[in-house]
């Protein structure tokens, strides 16, 4: 995919894939900052009370009344790790003129909603107001608090706490931190983002990089660029294992173990792509080793796979089962484990897994956020944006290469959620 | 043969639907998408607990029926796994199974043919045995734990016990592992044999394809069974709510709460139900989307910090609305919704809220096409009740305010509503 990269204004970046596969395009705004107890609260806390209102479009109605009026445009934002970087997108969904049959209205449209959030919030005595600070302070930690109702994404988060408590990414946004989060601090915060911080636009849509440049130079002129940050990727640290447990009453076990990937991240090695490859074999799939050898052959769970976190060199192997097959599980894990190291693959297995990763690669270009995801990380890691380039080095990967890969990988931490059995009333 | 295509130049898209004989309609909806999506539906769900065939007795059949055999349909009879077929040919197969439906699917870059004709054949070609049966029992087993344990399937699934008596709606898509444990290779058979026929059955391709290569594969394909002749014994419940709340208590950090509001006007007309579809999605955007004066009511009291979730599902014997959310004080954003509700009865609704909700749900009606998933999913819905899904943007336009009035004074009671709880333990 041809990423064209180009400035507007006095130093606005802007980043376009243009297509007319597409009705809907997206106009993504994303900045990056690092992991930090002392400023991530604020930093996720930022967006969400900046969309509350601004100047023009004082109230979150008023946003979502011009969303409706530009036939469902939505604007939002989320947050995630790259690694030890805090990456935040604040994004526009939005039909394209050409699908609705008018003429600059929904890009300008859409366009001017993000700048007027992000530029001109309302401010009472030169602070973010208080009110919708502290009503969105609530709202987070809320959310903090549902995503526990989860067990398997419990499970998971307590593993990478575990796996990667040495580094920055080990830190997970807590209730406390978004409590101490006052509103002159997110004021300051936030003037310190707009004079220092390094904004980047990526567009993925019909237009034509100078038509979006010429619109973003009419409502974002005024920003100032920092210098831009750079994700912060380092594969995660080795450490003596560590296994934790914590009873809940819940009715199913969940397991999460962590496996060091022998320090690979994401890059355009050899090593690099015989690990995606490695990971599919082990756990990625319904016919991986682990989904047919912990689910099909010994049907221990329901499920059982493997994922592969590429900016911490960390592969995550979780399963929901019954805690009385735990140790059987975890047997058959490391059973599996130990025929990858040998490099006992078949060639069926290694066909079926390029296959499984080309077929996933051929399709971001079916997806406007696939296209943005895939190109904007490798864009700032400076990995090709090739979609040619990365299935040819897939189909490249041999056995012997996966083995050598496979053989560095070694089990960190493993956290497991013990299932008291359930204790539940009705009326 | 008979091939009829479906056009629409505001959209810029088409599709044909193709009549076989002694083969499901098939549906072909070229995309100039790098992937092609296929799936075979079967219009049989959980709901289809019990069916008569002509001229023979009702057949009761075991909770979770449907999904059970969704999942032994892959097995193939040399005891290959059919997974493994797709993953050689580099498909990414998967199957699901709804209260209505039970579909199995694939998509693909490459070798679409070869995935495409091991789609027709797993459909044709059941295999079971007592052995693959019982182990398949033990991972459903884990399946339903695993729902057991999620407090928004929880929360959903008692809030249909409570609008619902006895309609099978009511009952969990998986069973129970007390129902699970009656299924036999037999009534696997016999199920398989009853509604897996080509009229209770549609194909549908999304993507780079013909309609001439998928006719010759469809047609190549000679497993496909004789039509039966049934009917479904399913009869809509048209009453009140069995129960009008419910609490459950789990392992939850935050409560969560499931209002469903029952409908007990069900029409039999296809099209006047999909009418009435499109008008309550215009009316659940005006009163429960962010934009609604509710919702920021409930925002700026600290009654929610997330919005509602919406959705609603109708078919020939169920119709009902949910509105989903977590809340510290769930009942008290439960009795806030209802006194909104009724403040909208007694002074109405806004037309301005009207105009803005519907030129967004046409926004939807547009931009649905640029996924092949989601055109082949929608695609099944509008095959089943033989509906054109272009037609959607100029029904979305032709519904006026006094119709989503209507529907209001029609949907949105006390007396049709049931609300469902999951609360902390402690």
């Amino acid at each position: 995919m041809n990423v064209l990269r180009r400035n507007f204004g006095s130093s606005g970046e802007l980043m376009t894939l243009k297509t007319d596969k597409f009705k809907r395009n997206i106009l993504i705004m994303t900045y990056i900052v690092p992991i930090s107890p002392a400023t991530s609260a604020s930093d996720v806390l930022l967006p969400a009370v900046l969309l509350r209102g601004s100047e023009k479009y004082p109230t979150n109605a008023d946003i979502a009344r011009r969303c409706e009026q530009l036939y469902g445009a939505s604007l939002g934002y989320y947050y995630s790790y790259l690694g030890d970087s805090l990456m935040i997108n604040i994004y526009a969904d939005f039909l394209s003129d050409r699908a609705i049959g008018t003429q600059d209205e929904i890009l300008c449209g859409v366009t001017e909603l993000m700048a007027q959030t992000m530029l001109a919030p309302m401010l009472e005595d030169g602070d973010l107001r208080a009110d919708e600070v502290a009503k969105a302070k609530i709202a987070l930690c809320d959310s903090i608090r549902a995503d526990d109702n989860d067990t398997a994404a419990y499970a998971f988060r307590r593993c990478r706490e575990l796996m990667c408590g040495n580094d920055p990414c080990g830190y997970s946004l807590s209730v406390d931190d978004v409590m101490r989060v006052t509103p002159e601090s997110l004021s300051a915060r936030y003037f310190e983002l707009r004079t220092e911080g390094h904004w980047e636009f990526f567009y993925v849509g019909n237009e034509d990089a100078d038509s979006v440049a010429k619109t973003l130079e009419i409502y974002f002129a005024d920003t100032v660029h920092g210098a831009p940050e750079l994700p912060r990727v380092r594969a995660v640290s080795d450490h003596p294992m560590r296994s934790e447990q914590e009873s809940l009453p819940v009715t199913q076990g969940k397991l999460t173990m962590g496996i060091y990937a022998g320090g690979i991240t994401m890059s355009d090695s050899d090593d690099y792509y015989a690990t995606l490859m490695s990971v599919e074999i082990f756990g990625g799939s319904p016919i991986s080793k682990l989904f047919m050898n912990v689910r099909e052959r010994l049907g221990l769970c329901y499920y059982c796979g493997a994922s592969y976190n590429k900016q911490k060199g960390v592969i995550y192997v979780s399963a929901g089962i019954d805690p009385k097959d735990r140790e059987a599980v975890e047997r058959e894990i490391y059973a599996q484990l130990e025929q990858m190291k040998q490099g006992n693959i078949s060639d069926a297995e290694l066909h079926a897994a390029q296959l499984a990763l080309i077929n996933s690669a051929r399709q971001i270009s079916d997806r406007p956020y696939s296209m943005w995801s895939f190109c904007n990380i490798r864009t700032m890691l400076g990995v090709s944006t090739s979609l040619d380039h990365h299935i040819e080095r897939i189909e490249h990967v041999t056995v012997e290469q996966v083995k050598r890969v496979a053989s560095k990988w070694a089990v960190g931490d493993i956290f497991f959620v013990d299932a008291e059995g359930k204790c539940e009333y009705e009326n | 043969m008979k091939t009829e295509w479906f056009e629409s130049a505001r959209l810029n898209e088409k599709y044909c639907r193709i009549s076989l004989p002694g083969r499901p309609k098939v549906y072909v909806f070229p995309k100039q998408m790098s992937n092609t999506y296929a799936l075979c539906a079967v219009r049989y769900g959980s709901v289809d607990r019990s069916y008569q065939c002509v001229g023979g007795k009702k057949i009761i059949l075991p909770d979770g029926i449907a999904h059970f055999l969704e999942h032994k349909m892959f097995t193939e009879q040399d005891g290959s796994d059919a997974f493994d077929i797709f993953s050689s040919y580099g498909a990414d197969a998967n199957a699901y199974t709804t209260y209505d439906r039970t579909v199995y699917l694939f998509n693909c870059t490459s070798n679409f043919d070869k995935s495409f004709g091991t789609l027709l054949h797993m459909v044709t070609h059941p295999y079971f045995t007592k052995e693959s049966v019982d182990r398949e029992r033990g991972i459903i087993a884990q399946e339903i734990g695993m729902y057991d344990d999620d407090p928004d399937a929880v929360c959903y699934e008692n809030m249909l016990a409570t609008l619902y008596h006895d309609h099978p709606v009511r009952i969990n898509v998986c069973g129970t592992v007390q129902s699970i444990a009656k299924i036999t290779p037999e009534l696997l058979y016999e199920c398989h044999r009853t509604f897996y026929n080509p009229d209770n059955m549609v194909i549908i391709v999304c993507g780079q394809v013909t309609p001439e290569s998928i006719i010759d594969a469809v047609m190549c394909e000679t497993g496909w069974g004789e039509t039966v002749a049934f009917e479904r014994c399913v009869d809509a419940e048209l009453c009140g709510p069995a129960q009008k709340v419910i609490t459950r208590k789990m392992k939850v950090a935050m409560p969560l709460f499931a209002m469903g509001f029952k409908e007990n006007d069900i029409d039999a007309d296809v099209l006047s139900r999909h009418r009435r579809d499109i008008t309550a999605s215009i009316l659940e955007r005006m009163l429960f989307s962010t934009s609604s004066e509710l919702y920021n009511e409930l925002y700026d009291k600290g009654l929610v910090t997330s919005p509602l979730s919406v959705g609603r599902a109708a078919e020939d014997s169920y119709a009902f609305t949910e509105l989903c959310g977590t809340a510290k004080d769930p009942s008290a954003v439960c009795e806030y919704i209802m006194s909104h509700i009724r403040k909208i009865h007694r002074i109405g609704l806004t037309y301005d809220d009207f105009v803005r909700c519907q030129r967004r749900r046409l926004g939807d009606a547009i931009s649905r096409f640029d996924s092949t998933e989601e055109i082949a999913n929608a695609l099944i819905g509008y095959a089943f009740d033989e509906l054109d899904i272009l037609n959607d943007v100029e029904l979305v336009e032709s519904i006026d305010f006094d119709e989503v009035k209507n529907l209001f004074e029609k949907m949105y009671h006390e007396d049709n509503m049931a609300v469902s709880y999951v609360m902390p333990l402690k």
